[in-house]
């Protein structure tokens, strides 16, 4: 999957606009980014890409990149 | 972040407060019990009921969450399993957005320790945790409740719900104060009310429960597909002799015992649905196959004797939500959900009827609060 299809659904996940997100903000700074939408993205990666990430892995990620990151090879920059 | 979830003991004391001192700063209602020991149900030798706390500790030793597992035996489908209640989960991150994550973690650190999961109560689907435990696949169910009228002026006079608007307002009281309502709730109740009344149907008040408890459990407990323990070693530590709130009721039909009953009965203060209403609610109950509506109706008997305004209860099999109907009881809104994890959902079969099939009430939740 092509980075700016996983920043799409990060954003479906946010309920934020399309290109509300750029992929170098920090966590802290994006809008709607809580426990709840931590388990939505959870579920979107391990339904989307079929990984199944830990949250302890998610507490070490600062950026959205960083959570594109966890995702290894199976996003395409 | 580095979070570390670790059992809770008493060196985390300070920890803990400084904890509660955050969350109620940032306008959280729920703070953390400063005994490291679970007050209502703490872990003893060969007891299968306990309750056990965790918490969240970042890198600096501070806490940033918590919650607790009620562990308890249950019978399902035809096997006995202990699974857990997952109880009063509280993250930092309802006030702090840099802790998100916690409340997710404790999650996952729950379903690690124990996948049958359960969690029961949680208020609306619209606040936090059920929506958390629903992204995270879980089945969502809202155990109905039911009601009584006893004293329609007081009911009528209290109900917030009757309050919310100035028309409302005045057209219940006109209604309790012309005996209009009376009429119409008498009528209502008396309607839906399908059986007669067994003459020799009576009960006793017990202190505590002993063998006659057990009868009742083996008898029954295999007509449903979900069922907590409910023998006497456990009712005796669920009802505890010494807690003089709970009523524990023997229900007898000639000289059988057919079932029991434990309720409350309870003088409420400005509370939020309840106002200033004196309410009697039928906390848990188990009886012999068909004797569902004899122990209800002499409950509901008992607490009006009382004198009590009003009966409350939650229940979710077929043939307890059949009895309460068939005694005349209401159904409201209900606000008591009850959601199983993805393994106890696949290990219950959980098919349309959920959670019909299982026999859950108040007695199953959080303990002897919010009743």
């Amino acid at each position: 999957m092509k980075k700016s299809e996983f920043l799409a659904k990060l954003e479906q996940v946010l309920e934020l606009k399309h290109g509300a997100i750029t992929g170098k903000e920090s966590l802290d700074a994006v809008a709607g980014w809580d426990s709840l939408a931590i388990m939505a993205f959870i579920a979107m990666v391990d339904e989307s890409f079929g990984v199944s990430l830990s949250p302890g892995s998610i507490a070490q990620a600062k950026t959205v990149e960083d959570l594109a990151g966890l995702l290894g090879d199976k996003i395409e920059n | 972040m580095k979070i570390e979830i670790v059992p809770r003991d008493v060196s985390h004391g300070a920890a803990v407060k400084k904890f509660n001192g955050r969350i109620r700063e940032g306008g959280q209602p729920f703070a953390l019990s400063e005994s490291a020991r679970p007050e209502w149900l703490p872990r003893t030798e060969g007891r299968r009921i306990f309750q056990e706390q965790y918490l969240a500790i970042d890198e600096s030793a501070e806490v940033r969450g918590a919650y607790m597992l009620k562990h308890q035996d249950f019978l399902i489908n035809g096997e006995m399993k202990s699974i857990a209640d997952y109880q009063l989960p509280l993250s930092e991150g309802t006030v702090d957005k840099a802790y998100g994550i916690v409340g997710v973690m404790l999650l996952a650190d729950a379903i690690k320790k124990q996948p049958l999961l359960y969690g029961l109560g949680m208020g609306s689907y619209r606040r936090p945790l059920p929506r958390m435990l629903k992204t995270a696949g879980w089945r969502m169910a809202k155990i109905p409740f039911y009601f009584k009228v006893c004293h329609v002026k007081a009911f009528l006079g209290n109900m917030t719900a009757l309050k919310s608007s100035r028309i409302l307002r005045f057209a219940s009281l006109v209604m309790a104060y012309t005996g209009i309502a009376w009429l119409v709730l008498s009528l209502f109740q008396f309607a839906s009310r399908k059986m007669a009344i067994g003459k020799n149907v009576r009960v006793e008040q017990v202190s505590s429960f002993s063998d006659w408890a057990d009868v009742i459990w083996r008898g029954c407990c295999h007509s449903y597909s979900m069922i907590a323990l409910r023998d006497a070693e456990t009712l005796k530590i669920l009802y505890p002799e010494d807690n003089p709130l709970f009523l524990r009721m023997r229900i007898r039909e000639g000289e059988d015992v057919i079932g029991w009953v434990v309720a409350l009965d309870t003088q409420m203060k400005r509370h939020k649905q309840f106002g200033d209403m004196r309410v009697g609610s039928i906390v848990d109950c188990l009886a012999v196959d068909g004797g569902e509506w004899s122990c209800i109706r002499a409950a509901e008997g008992f607490l009006r004797m009382r004198g009590v305004d009003l009966v409350v209860t939650n229940q979710s099999h077929h043939t307890w939500r059949r009895a309460v109907a068939r005694n005349g009881f209401l159904r409201g809104p209900s606000n008591y959900i009850l959601a199983t994890s993805k393994s106890l959902s696949g290990f219950l079969h959980i098919s349309g009827g959920f959670p019909d099939l299982a026999h859950m009430t108040r007695g199953d939740g959080d303990g002897p609060i919010h009743l």
